[in-house]
């Protein structure tokens, strides 16, 4: 049996970046098949571990109003990453964590919905979170 | 200011509650699992007071940067020598006006404020407002004002 080595911080950032990527097109190809347009752009995050990096970030807008998908950090409490899926302007959000080869998707009060990340878990989602109060 | 970041100082406050949910359970469960992890004078009663009053005192947080907010904006929108104390609903009202705030987001925004108020005075509340339905209601409210002023 052979000890994996630690990834290093430049895998680190590569894997998280790859996630990222994917995840990124991913929800515009579901966007999209809503017919709902979205809007591409970056950002950039700084972490102590990982230095300066720019991610891509994503505005969809569906008729009841925008949801943004906004990369957080790779480092953070309790995940191995961390994306927010957040209406405008309600500001409602979930975070999505990385779980094995999929996200995990986490409410605001902590509760990991049971339903899998996919493309209606999307769409529910998308409604329910750009919803007035 | 600008729009953006009136928007983030709202976001902010949601950030800080959640580490503060995440900070107070965490102690609470340490704390039940082995009461001596609390050290004097903290007692476990305050504690679980303060889990339950967490979102309510970041509701007050919450109020006070929507307040900073628009007292901002309308320092810049109507400029005055003389430092106003203008009445919240007041001013609300007036912001309104100015930035064509549709009648039921304004309606809605005020019923946080008067949330806030009666829970600030400790008057009874009507209707149970949670953080995410304040949230959403001044983000509302806040969407309607120039992206720069």
């Amino acid at each position: 049996m052979t000890l994996q080595a630690p990834a290093t911080n430049q895998d680190q950032r590569e894997q998280w970046l790859d996630r990222v990527n994917h995840l990124v097109d991913q929800v515009a190809a579901w966007a999209e098949a809503q017919g709902w347009s979205t809007h591409r752009d970056v950002k950039v995050i700084e972490e102590r571990e990982l230095g300066r990096y720019t991610v891509p970030t994503l505005r969809v807008r569906t008729p009841q109003g925008e949801v943004h998908l906004d990369p957080i950090a790779r480092h953070v409490m309790g995940a191995d990453g961390r994306v927010d899926l957040e209406a405008w302007p309600s500001l409602n959000r979930v975070k999505l964590v990385p779980a094995a080869d999929e996200w995990q998707v986490i409410t605001d009060s902590n509760v990991t919905l049971t339903s899998p990340w996919g493309a209606d878990t999307f769409v529910e989602l998308a409604k329910s979170l750009t919803e007035g109060s | 200011m600008n729009y953006w970041e009136a928007f983030a100082r709202l976001k902010s406050v949601q950030d800080e509650l959640e580490a503060a949910r995440f900070s107070v359970g965490a102690t609470s469960r340490a704390a039940r699992a082995d009461v001596t992890v609390l050290a004097e004078p903290i007692k476990p009663t305050p504690l679980r007071d303060c889990a339950s009053n967490l979102e309510l005192t970041y509701l007050l947080r919450l109020f006070a940067e929507f307040e900073a907010v628009v007292r901002d904006f309308w320092a810049s929108a109507r400029p005055s020598r003389r430092r106003r104390r203008t009445r919240m609903e007041v001013l609300m009202n007036r912001v309104a006006i100015e930035c064509r705030i549709p009648a039921d987001v304004l309606q809605k925004a005020h019923e946080v404020r008067e949330y806030r108020n009666a829970a600030v005075h400790d008057r009874d509340r009507s209707g149970e407002f949670n953080f995410r339905a304040c949230k959403s209601r001044l983000g509302f409210f806040l969407s309607y004002l120039p992206r720069r002023w």
